[in-house]
């Protein structure tokens, strides 16, 4: 019994844990505008995130709708993790230069 | 101008509540206030060093530096402020002064500390910014997030002490599930969880982004668009304090 409680909780702690890889994909932040500022990806799946700041000034990536927030140095790169995710198209910005680094991230079937 | 004024009070108000009810609590336990000095100087510094450092920082664990550091902050908010609730409620809401000083200048050197290093470094870019505007702007930000904290510690300050405390510990609770909410999502962004569909979505509702939502995430912990995980890190926060609330009413009055 304390056996098979073991192995199930073992179970839900790997599909908890994300163990696959997951593949990388680029965004460059230049003059506070993001490059390219339209992303598509298919759903279902996970991403890595990279995103190189060429700019001096320091920006933080946001989107309430993907739930990531992270602040990229500049002249420096820094990732997050994505999805898996469903279907829709996803707002992201530049929370310290908000006006112009705006960006959308649609994910088609 | 207005973004300086946005980014300094979103991330004033996040913090405002949690630091007028400490206060709060000092004013009610009849601590010295000196811990709140102590502690808002000590948080500053060590967010000063943390953005001196922050390449390296940020660097570090493959990439997700900030994000274990973010994680450490949040934890050990949540580890001291349930601490602090649950000898409240055994104690009958009496504590050593030991204790609510400890707890007390720890969280909010940790709170402090958190929200920052945001506004350091987004300052940072505007060391050389010849029209002031970023830094009157922030000026406005934080004169309006403090006045918000002020208000809550007066309101909070001249509510009965019995009630207060009560209020203390049901607030704390909410707002430091929110904090284990967001370590759930720092794990999701570093990709050592995952990040599940969301169970709901109420944006229609209430935006977190928006200035209201702001201080509803401070406030309830509320998150718009929450997976599974997330509620779970969310429920389990507030489990200690609930078991904790259900024995001390339980037990019979000696």
């Amino acid at each position: 019994m304390t056996l098979r409680y073991g192995a199930c909780c073992l179970l839900l702690v790997s599909q908890l844990i994300q163990a696959k890889a997951v593949q990388p994909v680029r965004i460059d932040i230049r003059q506070h505008l993001f490059y390219p500022s339209q992303l598509v990806l298919p759903a279902g799946q996970a991403f890595e995130l990279q995103i190189h700041n060429q700019d001096l000034t320091a920006e933080e990536f946001e989107s309430p709708d993907l739930n990531r927030k992270k602040i990229v140095l500049g002249k420096s790169r820094a990732s997050v993790i994505l999805g898996p995710l469903s279907v829709g198209s996803y707002v992201f910005f530049g929370a310290f230069y908000p006006k112009t680094a705006q960006g959308l991230l649609k994910v088609v079937p | 101008m207005l973004n300086s004024v946005i980014l300094v009070l979103r991330e004033l108000l996040e913090a405002a509540l949690l630091i007028s009810l400490l206060l709060a609590l000092s004013h009610h336990l009849k601590l010295k206030s000196l811990w709140s000095w102590a502690s808002v100087v000590t948080g500053a510094s060590l967010a000063w060093l943390a953005v001196q450092y922050y390449p390296q920082l940020s660097a570090a664990a493959q990439g997700y530096g900030a994000e274990l550091l973010n994680i450490a902050l949040l934890s050990g908010c949540v580890l001291m402020g349930t601490g602090l609730n649950l000898q409240l409620i055994q104690n009958d809401y009496r504590i050593p002064a030991d204790w609510a000083y400890s707890c007390c200048f720890g969280m909010l050197c940790c709170t402090w500390m958190r929200e920052a290093i945001e506004i350091f470094i987004y300052f940072s870019n505007f060391m050389s910014d010849a029209s002031y505007s970023a830094w009157i702007g922030g000026g406005i930000g934080a004169g309006i997030g403090c006045s918000v904290g002020v208000i809550l510690f007066d309101l909070f300050s001249l509510m009965p002490a019995q009630y207060f405390k009560r209020a203390f510990v049901l607030l704390t609770s909410l707002a430091l599930a929110g904090f284990s909410m967001q370590v759930a999502t720092d794990f999701m962004q570093m990709g050592w969880l995952n990040s599940g569909p969301a169970v709901w979505d109420s944006t229609w509702l209430l935006d977190e982004e928006s200035l209201l939502g702001e201080f509803v995430v401070a406030l309830l912990g509320y998150e718009s668009k929450p997976n599974v995980l997330q509620l779970g890190f969310y429920l389990l926060t507030l489990l200690p304090v609930v078991l904790s609330c259900g024995w001390r009413f339980r037990k019979p009055v000696a």
